[in-house]
């Protein structure tokens, strides 16, 4: 039973990135996902027990979800998911 | 809390940044950590943080024992007792029932009777691997491979670290404890490894591992004998690859989460199914386990020091604990006996290691062989009972219906998407990581947001829990 070394941890073969960038893309595109996909952090706050912080982050949540449909952030995640449906012959759970 | 879900968007937008800046003050980044990562644990359940911090207190406690001790008989038993008291403790909550079934079972074909009581008790989440963690730890201080911290925050750190607190990989104590000694640089994250390890980890658990155990596996295990032997053969094959996408997706955004936070731990996975040979496949799968078992029970057990006949008898034995620490269940000992005795056979014809016998055979019928005897073993790891996995190879090698099938359309691109990541060659991942850590900032957001946003547009309406979650 020969394996290779597990134990030591390699260093990975990358080009170094700062930290900076690498919280512009966590949050840029958690960002982009919250206005593309809205109807998602809703749905799950209705989830919860109700309470006051989860009416009060509901409420936000439903802002933005409002917002992004008012600007039609969210047209693309529909239109993708009614053709994938279309095309699966899948149905919404 | 898993991995693909809002709440743990929401928990490692909050831990990220609270990690970095507190990466000046190292203790405190510790501290901080190990609070989240108890959050994290008590999300599945409150009441067995208790058992993780009792666990990482007496480990922590035993290791400044050991190094008090001198060497001898006093040292080695006091070894002996952390070794009993973490398997005491993992085989009060998940073997007791088991051993107690197979007692009676066994009493009753002896023709001898008796009663025991069964306990009603919850398997507390991750404990296999919390166990692993903790061995790992003790057995190191004694065999003096490392110095035992003083410092209890490490230890209640590299136990409960939530990355790999759950599923692995089996970051070994020496491994991490050097990475707490100092702070991360933050001029210095493998950001296109990470992004390709989580994106690339979403999409094989909520997309490949999803739609292959919801559309296909799961109705082809639950009644083997209303199949037909093709949709059973391909059953089999679309098990491999869903226990390999959910379980290599865990372990891969695991990697890739922990790195964003500053920390390393080993791969996991490497294309297993291009396995050359069974040894070749352990070399391959879940590899932090397997050389968890070579170094912590295997060679103690002698190895292959002690001749032939020594060598096979500590191979069964390590294959056959290795599969029992998956389940109580006989069929996981015996999916573990198999990979052994195909083991054991490997080196029969091919002397050490088994290399010589590989070279006899062309590398193509070589991993024909390989693979589907793999194959054939996870139908025991599958199936809910022995008897149910014995219906499954009888059905496929006998049954009525040969032809015909009812995987759908979306599941067989699924499967030939699955096949796609053990075919493309490393050298590719490597090109498109170096691609995108020199891409502009803008590519580096759209990448990942592209990617999460097709997994969301495709996904099934719930993510079932990894598989490994269990063990």
């Amino acid at each position: 039973m020969s394996l290779p070394d597990t134990e030591h941890v390699p260093p990975p073969r990358h080009r170094p990135q700062s930290l900076r960038t690498t919280a512009v893309v966590i949050y840029a595109t958690l960002a982009l996902l919250l206005l593309a996909i809205p109807q998602a952090v809703p749905n799950w706050l209705k989830g919860f027990e109700p309470s006051v912080p989860q009416s009060l982050l509901l409420e936000a949540a439903l802002s933005v979800q409002s917002f992004a449909n008012r600007i039609g952030a969210d047209w693309a995640y529909h239109e993708a998911r009614r053709i994938f449906l279309d095309t699966t012959g899948k149905r919404e759970d | 809390m898993l991995f693909p879900t809002i709440e743990f968007a929401i928990f490692f937008a909050i831990v990220f940044p609270l990690t970095w800046l507190l990466n000046d003050r190292n203790t405190a980044k510790k501290w901080f950590l190990t609070a989240v990562s108890y959050f994290f644990y008590g999300f599945w359940s409150v009441h067995f943080t208790a058992l993780l911090f009792g666990s990482s207190l007496g480990n922590f406690l035993l290791a400044l024992w050991l190094e008090r001790l001198q060497d001898g008989r006093w040292r080695r038993a006091v070894l002996w007792l952390g070794i009993a008291a973490n398997l005491a403790v993992l085989g009060y909550f998940k073997y007791y029932n088991f051993f107690v079934a197979s007692l009676i079972n066994l009493m009753l074909a002896l023709g001898l009777p008796i009663e025991l009581t069964f306990i009603e008790v919850a398997l507390p989440i991750a404990i296999s691997f919390l166990t692993f963690h903790a061995l790992s730890y003790i057995i190191d201080v004694y065999g003096r491979r490392i110095k035992p911290t003083h410092s209890l925050i490490d230890i209640l750190l590299y136990i409960s670290f939530f990355p790999h607190l759950i599923a692995g990989p089996i970051v070994r104590a020496r491994a991490f404890l050097e990475q707490t000694v100092r702070k991360s640089d933050p001029r210095d994250i493998a950001l296109g490894l990470c992004v390709f390890l989580i994106v690339g980890g979403l999409f094989k658990k909520v997309i490949i591992a999803n739609y292959l155990a919801t559309d296909f596996v799961d109705g082809v295990f639950r009644s083997p004998e209303a199949f037909s032997r093709l949709d059973l053969l391909l059953g089999m094959y679309a098990y491999a690859l869903e226990i390999y996408c959910d379980f290599s997706a865990y372990t891969d955004i695991a990697i890739g989460v922990a790195m964003l936070l500053g920390y390393r731990f080993p791969q996991n996975f490497n294309q297993p199914y291009r396995a050359l040979s069974v040894q070749d496949f352990w070399r391959r799968w879940h590899m932090t386990l397997s050389s968890w078992l070579r170094d912590y029970l295997y060679i103690p057990l002698g190895g292959n020091r002690g001749g032939r006949l020594a060598t096979y008898r500590n191979i069964m034995i390590t294959m056959g604990l290795g599969g029992l620490w998956h389940g109580a269940s006989f069929n996981f000992v015996i999916w573990g006996l198999l990979h052994g005795a195909a083991l054991v056979l490997e080196r029969m014809l091919g002397g050490k290691g088994g290399e010589e016998g590989k070279r006899r055979i062309p590398a193509v019928l070589a991993w024909f062989i390989s693979f589907h005897f793999i194959c054939l073993t996870w139908v025991f790891f599958r199936a809910p009972s022995l008897e149910q996995a014995m219906s499954y190879l009888h059905t496929l090698l006998f049954g009525d219906a040969v032809l015909g099938t009812t995987m759908s359309p979306l599941v067989a691109v699924v499967l030939i998407v699955g096949a796609l990541t053990q075919i493309i060659p490393d050298r590719w991942f490597d090109g498109i990581e170096a691609w995108y850590d020199r891409a502009p900032t803008l590519v580096k957001v759209a990448i990942p947001f592209v990617v999460i946003f097709a997994v969301a547009v495709a996904a099934p309406g719930g993510v079932p829990p990894f598989i490994y979650f269990q063990f």
